[in-house]
């Protein structure tokens, strides 16, 4: 029934299946993410590993990344609200906010739907717009992530970012709430 | 590896409290009175009278009331009531409206006990109503832990019994409710949902038993019916719709497969008192396209009959093998009883998505083809579109091996010139260009009318009516 890409969703699931009891993450794996972390892959044969700035080409695909804490390498992938999604825009389509907390036309939002939670995982390529598969909410990562089209209710929450050693790293904390909207808290506080 | 989030919260508003009402009707009498009725109306909550939902009165429902999804243990969602009827509905006006204060698909059915109504919106809020005046008795609103997926957050509605209401919840829970007041009686989780479980189905209610079926075929999860007992949430039974090692039917599943096969059950199934028997209908396999996980997939796609004490599979059929078109067959049959062939055969209707009107037959011993008829105009395949054998298949699964019951799925593929794998994974769709004559259903089905003579449903069948319109598309995905 329900069409929705949940590749990412299905991935980690199968990593801990229901039937078995889930070991509860430390706490650092859970804290959002902090100033000095470093960008890692979540997917992919290069899972937990940096990502360059190299990496990161101009229009292409969101890159799912997780935050790694630099000292302990702790990745912070005990819960998904830190679920992270990089693309790299041109100078030119930057909204002066955006260009405030990207790092050379690379910039970072919360992977998490602020419509009803699913994984922001579509491209659109011509018009450079991240897209929910559930529902079709689409956001401009080029201004501030703001709703373009469907029924998401407010932009993604933005993550600032630096370059520390070629590497892409955090340079402040969230800005903007993550995660969905839900009834009777129309700030979805 | 992404653990289960402590975050979430609960929270019931009452709107509507034993104070307010004894306040009201107290305002003749002195001060003192009014205190101690206040104080009474309070220990004697409920403020208001509630009728107690028996099994009796589940199986038996009043006119009047509507206590479950399809209002009958035989899904019939049929009201004997004839007030309004053909001639007058165009004179119906609203008498009362009621905003829920929610958006998304509403797809709750009102649940009507002696004058109280509940329904249910998306993000699991349950809103309570006099029927009659549209005044909000009670709110319940639940809090999503933040980390959920959502992807869907409809809701079907509650089951009543005894003086408790029971939802199923997007978060992988069941909430029992007060019916009176609202407040939460127990909450009990059934599955992690960073696992991909999430419930959306009104849970069926039944022998002191609360069941529930999951979501998230597309999710990787394991189809389950879960059953709990009312009064504590305990888990009393738990039947995968996919089989594990051991058992019959496993071996339609390659590798570990199996483990994520979907097989999801999101509609609330029907029941036979007589037999003991609930039915539930599964969702498809996962993932989507069939060459993934090569086999029958047992029991995906397919009808269950499940004891209803011990939750053991007594018999299935499965309406598509190796499905990889979404033709996810979750609606529960609808249990018509006929006269064919001189006997009375306790049926199982049920009109699918590959544009096909099943009719099996339920019996202690397990679940049997009659008969099926074609309501639209197939384009799968040339072979689909030829009319079908007039008995082609069983899938009895009494005693017979697992082996034999394969060979006995393939005879019947043969039989009913069910398309080649390689034309069903090709897109297709049923349009419903063929409309089902009513001729035609009585062919199928015969007599019905006559079978259910004594019910007071006889109404509805002996109108003939045809047979659904299907149109089903095969959208891979999307």
């Amino acid at each position: 029934m329900l069409r929705a890409c949940c590749a990412l969703a299905v991935a980690r699931a199968l990593g801990a299946r229901a039937d078995e009891p889930a070991a509860e993450p430390p706490p650092e794996a859970v804290a959002p993410p902090q100033p000095g972390d470093v960008l890692v892959y979540a997917l992919g044969a290069r899972t937990n590993q940096p990502i360059a700035l190299a990496d990161v080409a101009a229009g292409a695909k969101q890159i799912t990344a997780f935050p790694m804490d630099p000292k302990t390498r702790r990745v912070r992938d005990g819960t998904r609200l830190n679920q992270l999604i990089v693309v790299r825009i041109a100078a030119s389509s930057l909204s002066e906010e955006t260009r405030s907390r990207a790092a050379d036309g690379v910039v970072a939002y919360s992977g998490v739907c602020t419509h009803t939670g699913c994984d922001v995982t579509d491209w659109v390529a011509p018009a450079q717009h991240l897209k929910c598969p559930c529902h079709e909410s689409e956001y401009d990562p080029g201004d501030a992530a703001r709703v373009v089209s469907g029924p998401a209710p407010w932009q993604l929450a933005a993550l600032p970012l630096k370059i520390v050693d070629g590497v892409l790293a955090v340079a402040a904390p969230f800005v903007g709430k993550v995660g969905f909207a839900q009834p009777g808290s129309p700030s979805g506080e | 590896m992404l653990a289960r989030s402590s975050l979430e919260s609960r929270q019931t508003v009452c709107r509507r409290c034993a104070f307010s009402k004894a306040r009201a009707a107290s305002a003749a009498v002195g001060l003192l009175a009014l205190v101690a009725f206040m104080q009474l109306a309070k220990a004697a909550e409920p403020a208001r009278n509630y009728s107690a939902v028996t099994d009796a009165r589940l199986v038996s429902p009043e006119p009047r009331n509507w206590l479950m999804y399809r209002r009958t243990y035989d899904s019939w969602g049929y009201s004997p009531l004839d007030k309004i009827n053909a001639r007058n509905v165009q004179e119906l006006v609203p008498v009362w409206s009621a905003s829920t204060g929610t958006t998304e698909g509403h797809q709750s059915p009102p649940i009507v006990n002696d004058g109280t109504m509940f329904i249910t919106t998306p993000f699991n809020q349950v809103l309570a109503y006099d029927a009659a005046s549209g005044e909000l008795l009670w709110r319940y609103q639940r809090r999503m832990p933040p980390d959920i997926r959502m992807g869907h957050p409809t809701n079907r509605g509650v089951a009543l019994l005894g003086d408790k209401l029971y939802m199923a919840t997007s978060d992988a829970k069941v909430v029992a409710l007060d019916a009176r007041t609202g407040h939460v009686v127990w909450d009990k989780a059934v599955e992690d949902y960073n696992g991909g479980y999430y419930m959306t189905m009104a849970p069926l209610a039944a022998r002191g038993k609360i069941m529930v079926g999951v979501s998230g075929g597309e999710r990787g999860i394991r189809g389950f019916v879960v059953a709990l007992d009312a009064e504590t949430g305990s888990e009393v039974w738990k039947t995968y719709t996919i089989p594990g090692p051991g058992e019959p039917g496993h071996e339609s599943w390659p590798g570990d497969s199996w483990k994520t096969g979907g097989g999801p059950v999101w509609v609330t199934g029907s029941f036979d008192p007589a037999l003991g028997l609930t039915y539930w209908g599964t969702g498809n396999p996962g993932p989507w396209t069939g060459d993934r996980r090569p086999g029958d997939n047992l029991y995906t796609s397919s009808v269950l009959a499940l004891d209803v004490e011990t939750g053991k599979l007594r018999g299935y059929h499965q309406y598509h093998w190796n499905d990889s078109w979404d033709w996810d067959e979750v609606s529960a049959p609808l249990l018509i009883d006929v006269q064919r062939d001189g006997r009375t055969v306790h049926g199982l209707v049920h009109p699918a998505r590959d544009g096909y009107l099943w009719f099996l037959e339920r019996a202690e011993s397990g679940i049997s083809f009659v008969a099926r008829s074609r309501t639209s105009l197939r384009t799968c395949s040339r072979a689909s579109t030829r009319r079908p054998a007039a008995r082609a298949t069983t899938s009895r699964i009494s005693l017979r091996s697992a082996r034999a019951r394969s060979i006995a799925h393939r005879s019947g593929a043969a039989k009913t010139g069910r398309p080649p794998r390689t034309a069903r994974r090709r897109g297709c769709s049923t349009s419903p260009r063929t409309r089902i004559s009513a001729a035609r259903w009585q062919a199928t089905i015969p007599n019905i009318a006559a079978a259910n003579s004594s019910r007071r449903h006889r109404r509805t069948t002996s109108r003939s009516r045809p047979a659904r319109r299907t149109s089903a598309s095969c959208k891979r995905g999307t």
